[in-house]
């Protein structure tokens, strides 16, 4: 009888001999496995301090709380996110899952499949008693076909998993599986579990005599009994053989070893160049060596900027609604305006834009609302100005055209049509000119500078800057110029026709 | 060094906001899955992290996510979620363990409109009581609400520290608007930006009992690799963090978790006021809706009304003293959130009776009307 030996070792240091006895029934198949990786964990030559466990809920999930280690007894199915974010906060931790099928592979399967996916380096042992035993014996995913559980009593219908052949596929790098009968083998996998860097994952079939055993007509020692006997151990076993019926034979050794870089890894390999930072860690020791690299975000000036002598003064928020189809860039037109106005020109301005499921394609709007006071209601609601840059969004936006606005247009793409009189149109053949100087793209410059002309809200200074900081390098001189071209488009009319601004 | 604080001024969204001011309260973890109106504060983690050492990681799900912050925080991490309604619904799980196991992280909420999938795209207010109960069993919790972008990069730094102060999950209540809004954004030096840090423990392994709390009731915080074979269960657990499944160890944890947070409320508690004092009528409210209200206080001080606004900074825990005493001398509280009334409730509970107490809300989508907003505040006032 495998009675688990820790016990005998009242001393052993791994365990918390406060809370010993633990709860686990006699004959139960938990303890050996547990004690397998005691003595695993001693001959590793591991720093034990920095090794943690563990746990989701249910009868193998008290595992964690026997072990005289950083210990985790987390929420049912959910010990493998969180023994994610132990490791990657501080990868020097050992970190091991010690959990049950139904706690591992049901509740928890989501988390269990994008783990070996993703290789994250945990090790996972997963206690596989063909039953929930904590709660009382009902069926789960890895219940065997026709086997009698509280909640299968006519026999188990569905199909359960073969956990090695799920690991494997998900790329799991190293997959075994023993029985509790098989303490010795159990040790060597944890023990080479604990070398391997990447997701490693160990299934035992350990007997549940109080609930399994008995529904199933196997007591105790017969039930542990039965498992060796049925175990089949092979030096190369064929993982697709590895299903599990009631009576079938136990595949068990090694299915899976091999070199995949794990997730830090790979972290390491892809990001560290473009940062120029060697390690990642969540706690905030990584060293970093070198500057990283400036974010596109950090293009804006260091120190807040004096408040320019040229800033206009705007008593009444002004609205502003500019309008476009996707690919215009007229949400970058707002985006500079807004910028200009925030940050240069030190007025409030408030910026939103649309987000609709309709704005992924066709016409969407963007809106900005300047003041040199606090702005209290984010949305435009009445437009003092518009710009729309096509037709289609026109269509769609010219419902906001109040009497007495401005409409600044793209004169060559939009046919203004049912406007009140009172309405003033500035026109530009924005997209024209913006072919004239060989990119049609930059048409939303030549009519942000058009704006800029017309509208006294924003200082060409301040729009200038914000153009400058909004626009990819190596574009600087062709959007300079976009700018420039409209800008003067609009000065030369403005000469000409004056509509009170 | 890299740069966490990169100090200047900026024309950022709420949620950018967010992640900038993360990065300056020191997080260095985020787990996320994607959600509108959340996604681009994960986004903006994933590229800011790494350039300061740090792991931005995306799980397959909510609770994935919110496990992994936990686990984060007891390897030592300052770490953060961030998500919105149907997000927000699969996190309350392990938020329940964060509040029992006393592990500090922030969660983001934008909020937008539910229940259910409701408006992805458009705001709400409606999650603010599920903020405070959406976790099974009884907790107390700490959340914000911001109502600008500047506002999300301050309340985030806030939120980080009051989680390290008072070892709570503590939740930003944002809202799509505040979360998509741009806006003028000061990001100062970092020598000007306050820190909070959790405290560690101050007697070696051996006698620490890991759940011993201080006077404060918040007992010292050690973390995984140091020595402490820490054991952290979200069983009612005994001062050395060992299962404890009965009613006095149930009484002496949960009484603890509640007091820390009940007893301590004068210092978490945060609100502004605003025309006060001398009003007659007071509107309360909180994140975007505040806006509004700014708007028209403006409007009735035309019309001679003397108005006031109370705007939380600190939704949970209530300023449930201040709320009282102003009961008592004055006309009306009238509560303003895009909800059918929540906060209203908490409101009522705490006038209890002394004087009028009204609603405006509705049901999201959009933000209020400052008209709707006027004609309650008239119809009380004439
Ligand atoms: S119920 Fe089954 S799994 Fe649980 S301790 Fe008893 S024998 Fe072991």
């Amino acid at each position: 009888m495998i009675e688990p030996q820790i016990l005998e070792h009242p001393k052993d240091l791994l365990l918390r001999k406060e809370r010993i006895p633990h709860i686990w029934c006699p004959g139960c198949g938990l303890g050996s496995a547990l004690s397998a990786l005691v003595d695993a964990l001693r001959s590793s030559g591991l720093d034990l301090k920095n090794v943690a466990v563990v746990s989701g809920i249910g009868c193998t999930g008290r595992a964690a709380g026997y072990l005289n280690l950083d210990s985790f007894h987390t929420t049912h199915g959910r010990a493998i996110p969180y023994a994610t974010g132990l490791k990657l906060a501080n990868p020097d931790l050992t970190v091991i899952v010690f959990s049950g099928d139904g706690d591992l592979a049901a509740i928890g399967g989501n988390h269990l499949i994008h783990a070996a996916r993703r290789n994250v380096d945990i090790k996972v042992i997963c206690v596989n008693n063909f039953n929930y035993g904590m709660t009382g014996g009902q069926g789960g995913p890895t219940t065997p076909r026709l086997a009698r559980t509280t909640t299968t009593s006519y026999g188990n219908t569905e199909k359960p998993f073969n956990l090695v052949h799920l690991m494997a596929a998900c790329g799991a790098p190293y997959v075994a599986r023993w029985t509790s009968a098989h303490p010795h083998y159990m040790k060597i996998a944890m023990g080479e579990m604990l070398k391997k860097d990447g997701f490693s994952f160990l299934e035992v079939i350990a007997p549940c005599p109080t609930n399994f055993g008995r529904r199933n007509k196997l007591r105790e020692i017969k039930l542990l009994q039965r498992y060796l006997e049925q175990a089949v151990l092979e030096s190369q076993p064929d993982i697709a053989k590895a299903d599990i019926e009631l009576d079938s034979p136990i595949l068990c050794g090694k299915f899976v070893d091999l070199e995949r870089p794990s997730y830090l890894t790979a972290l390491k390999e892809t990001v560290s160049a473009k940062v120029k930072v060697y390690d990642f860690r969540g706690d905030g020791r990584a060293p970093l060596e070198e500057e990283p690299v400036k974010p596109a975000a950090a293009k804006a000036p260091r120190k807040p900027a004096e408040v320019p002598s040229e800033r206009p003064v705007i008593q009444r928020p002004v609205q502003i609604k500019l309008a476009g189809l996707g690919g215009q860039g007229i949400g970058l037109c707002g985006l500079i305006i807004g910028r200009a106005a925030a940050i240069f020109d030190h007025n409030q301005a408030v910026y939103t834009q649309e987000y609709s499921p309709e704005a992924r394609g066709g016409a969407s709007a963007s809106s900005i609302i300047i003041a040199s006071r606090q702005i209290h209601t984010p949305y435009v609601t009445k437009p003092d100005i518009m710009v729309i840059m096509a037709q289609g969004a026109y269509n769609k936006y010219q419902k906001d055209v109040r009497p007495g606005s401005h409409l600044i247009i793209d004169k060559d793409l939009v046919r203004p049509k049912d406007l009140p009189d009172s309405v003033r149109i500035q026109a530009i053949p924005a997209t024209r000119l913006a072919e004239e100087l060989g990119q049609k793209v930059v048409a939303n410059i030549v009519i942000l500078g058009f704006f800029t002309a017309l509208v006294p809200h924003i200082s060409l200074a301040a729009m200038q800057k914000a153009l400058k900081g909004s626009i990819p390098k190596g574009t600087e001189e062709l959007n300079l110029r976009a700018f420039e071209t409209g800008y003067n488009y609009g000065k030369k009319r403005r000469q000409y026709r004056d509509h009170g601004y | 060094m890299g740069k966490d604080v990169l100090t200047g001024t900026y024309f950022l969204t709420g949620n950018e906001a967010c992640a900038a001011g993360a990065l300056a309260a020191g997080c260095r973890f985020f787990a996320g899955y994607p959600i509108t109106p959340s996604s681009e504060i994960a986004e903006r983690m994933s590229i800011r992290l790494p350039q300061v050492g740090g792991v931005y990681i995306q799980m397959e799900d909510e609770l994935a996510s919110m496990a992994a912050i936990l686990g984060a925080s007891w390897a030592g991490a300052k770490s953060m979620t961030a998500t919105s309604g149907p997000g927000i619904s699969l996190m309350m799980e392990n938020i329940g363990l964060g509040v029992m196991t006393e592990t500090p992280c922030v969660v983001v909420n934008v909020m937008r409109g539910g229940p259910s999938t409701g408006l992805p795209t458009l705001v709400g207010q409606a999650d603010v009581m599920q903020a405070r109960w959406g976790s099974h069993g009884d907790y107390e919790i700490i959340a914000l609400s911001p109502s600008s972008p500047q506002e999300a990069f301050d309340y985030t730094i806030r939120a980080f520290n009051l989680a390290e102060t008072w070892r709570v999950p503590v939740i930003l209540l944002m809202d799509e608007v505040v979360g998509h809004m741009r806006e003028r954004v000061v990001i100062p030096e970092k020598k000007d930006i306050k820190v909070a840090n959790r405290r560690g423990p101050s007697e070696p392994p051996g006698k620490f009992k890991a759940f011993k709390p201080k006077k404060d009731l918040i007992p010292e915080m050690p973390v995984a690799g140091q020595g402490y074979a820490i054991h952290v269960t979200g069983l009612t657990h005994d001062e050395r963090g060992y299962p404890a499944v009965e009613w006095e160890a149930q009484e002496k944890l949960v009484s603890r978790l509640v007091k820390k947070i009940r007893l301590n409320s004068a210092k978490i508690a945060s609100w502004e006021e605003i025309g006060v004092e001398g009003a007659e009528i007071i509107l309360i409210s909180y994140g975007v809706s505040t806006r509004i209200c700014r708007a028209v206080r403006e409007i009735a001080r035309e019309k001679g009304i003397n108005l006031g606004l109370l705007r939380l900074e600190v939704i949970w825990p209530f300023p449930e003293k201040r709320v009282r005493e102003l009961a008592g001398r004055i006309n009306a509280f009238v509560t303003v959130e895009i909800n059918y009334g929540q906060i209203a409730l908490e409101v009522e509970r705490c006038v209890a009776g002394k004087c009028i107490t009204r609603l405006v809300g509705h049901g999201g989508g959009t933000v209020h009307d400052p008209q709707k907003v006027l004609e309650a505040v008239e119809e009380i006032a004439s």
